[in-house]
């Protein structure tokens, strides 16, 4: 029988949860206009069930989105990933928010993705999607952050979240557009397939988050 | 069906999971403390909080079913605290019972911690009688509330700025003497004299309480005393605040006669109180009940023992986070 995975993807703030069937998506409560903007995580996860006709008992393995991102939003759905997992007996898996964005974004091409997302302010976090890879994973202040910005501006597509504001040196400077904050459940399931095959197996995952101590404010 | 109840807690800086039956009975319980996580900031951090609530909670519901020798076969339900307390800190606990209640196709119900709190002079024992009165005073709560019966909460009054407790604590740091303030305040002011007239802010009517005002008069005493005698000070501080308290009390009792009175919370481990209510008491005949120290401070047992009367009620399942929920509502 085809392995069933529980997706919970968070990180971005908004809730979306994905059943797959084997390499099958068989749900995905982005396209449920009822669960859009829904936090509660078990809303979703039920409504997953009861849309496939499957009950809790019938998941095999729990992906989870583990950021970086929004650190509420994550620990949310990383909580509930890790007591699936420990309830159910079945293994968790993390998936880092920017190889599933990267992923999305770059759609197979060679082109790399560089992804950013907002931390704690003054801080981003910061990373180079290219041919399935991650690297240059950093977490950041925003001077830093432009100046990766300026040199890749050429030769990348950006995904995340960021608006810099032009106040400081060069008013005229023309940022990126972010080609997306978050990655199709499709994308998701099949990324989770990879690391599941590869990684292992684990019955516990926790959020990528900053050094705290750099951002006491 | 089985006969016990998983509790959680996680609203503000410890973790704390429990077993317990309906009558209170405590099968198992572990509580995990934030205290050193948070020591160096000199507060409670509430993103380090919620992190730490994250690692701490399974395994405590591990160590807590282990030592119960407990499976999901023992649990009749799963009661989570789901309000007052901080949002990310409530998050992490409510998203675990959720997934818990799921997995183990058990009912969740999500708790209001004041109740939880009020709940806890019957661990382990019964020990309230009703009508009753309870005054719950701690880092994080400060109010009066009246209970007709087990299930009849009204609320007579809270604080309109600081706790108690959080009044203790800043009057601690004040005079020097270190966190945690309530046990070290409690200690000078058994050694000094209350000679300094501070204000008692609100005594004269209601149920309202308020503390700020008395914490910064305390301040400025210090201030314009540069030889101040630091128990003197302790024990007019703690006079105040035992006068106003007591005088709310005293209100209370004359409208509401009760049968009963309790204290509950942190702040009930303080001796000077302990002496105060026991006065109450005895010259109004309105029996004292004081719980064990051990359920004054946050803890999932009481929770734990809520969750009963969710049950006995077929109350609603509100699972979202409310950080500001009240005694009323459910
Ligand atoms: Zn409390």
């Amino acid at each position: 029988m085809a392995m069933m995975s529980l997706l919970l993807q968070n990180s971005a703030g908004q809730m979306a949860v994905g059943l797959g069937e084997g390499d099958q998506l068989i749900f995905d409560s982005s396209l449920d206009a009822d669960l859009v903007g829904l936090r509660n995580v078990q809303a979703h996860v039920q409504a997953g069930l009861d849309h496939s006709g499957k009950s809790m008992s019938d998941v095999d393995c729990v992906f989870v989105d583990i950021g970086p991102g929004g650190l509420g939003a994550t620990r949310t759905t990383v909580a509930f990933a890790n007591a699936l997992a420990f309830a159910a007996s079945i293994p968790v898996t993390g998936l880092h928010a920017f190889e599933l964005i990267g992923r999305h974004v770059s759609a197979g091409r060679a082109r790399p993705v560089v992804c950013i997302r907002p931390a704690a302010r003054p801080n981003y976090y910061i990373g180079k999607f290219e041919a399935g890879v991650l690297s240059d994973m950093r977490f950041t202040d925003v001077n830093a952050v432009k100046e990766f910005v300026r040199a890749h501006q050429e030769i990348a597509d950006f995904a995340g979240k960021f608006a810099f504001t032009n106040d400081e040196n060069a008013p005229d400077e023309a940022w990126p557009v972010s080609q997306g904050n978050s990655a199709s459940m499709d994308c998701f399931l099949a990324l989770a397939l990879e690391k599941y095959q590869i990684s292992k197996h684990s019955t516990r995952v926790f959020p990528i988050s900053e050094s705290l101590s750099v951002t006491v404010q | 069906m089985g006969d016990l109840v998983l509790g959680i807690e996680t609203s503000c800086d410890d973790t704390s999971v429990a077993l317990v039956d309906q009558n209170g009975q405590i099968a198992a319980i572990e509580t995990v403390s934030q205290y050193e996580v948070h020591s160096e900031f000199g507060g409670v951090y509430p993103e380090l909080a919620s992190r730490a609530h994250l690692e701490a909670i399974l395994p405590t519901i591990e160590t807590v079913m282990v030592r119960a020798a407990a499976s999901r076969l023992d649990l009749r339900a799963i009661g989570v605290t789901r309000g007052p307390g901080l949002m990310g800190s409530l998050l992490v606990g409510l998203s675990t019972a959720q997934a818990l209640s799921m997995a183990w196709d058990l009912p969740c119900y999500g708790i209001n911690h004041l109740r939880g709190h009020i709940r806890s002079v019957d661990l382990e024992e019964k020990r309230l009688t009703y009508p009753a009165l309870v005054m719950l005073v701690s880092g994080g709560h400060t109010l009066l509330a009246y209970l007709e019966d087990q299930h009849s909460y009204e609320l007579l009054g809270t604080t309109r700025d600081d706790s108690v407790g959080e009044c203790y604590d800043k009057v601690a740091r004040t005079l020097g003497l270190g966190m945690p303030g309530g046990p070290a305040i409690d200690r000078r002011a058994a050694c000094g004299t209350a000679n300094i007239k501070f204000p008692r802010p609100m005594i004269q009517s209601g149920y309202e309480f308020s503390f700020s005002g008395l914490k910064s008069s305390v301040a400025r005493h210090v201030e314009t005393h540069p030889d101040f005698v630091i128990d003197d000070v302790a024990a007019s501080f703690v006079d105040a605040c035992l006068d106003v308290l007591g005088a709310k009390l005293r209100r209370a009792i004359a409208q509401k006669a009760p049968a009963s009175l309790a204290v509950v919370g942190g702040v009930a481990a303080s001796r000077q109180l302990r002496a105060r209510m026991q006065q109450i008491s005895e010259q109004t005949g309105v029996s004292l009940c004081l719980p064990p120290q051990k359920w004054a401070t946050d803890n999932a047992a009481m929770i734990a023992l809520a969750t009963w009367d969710y049950i006995a009620h077929s109350a609603p399942k509100n699972l979202d986070p409310k950080p500001n929920l009240r005694l009323v509502d459910v």
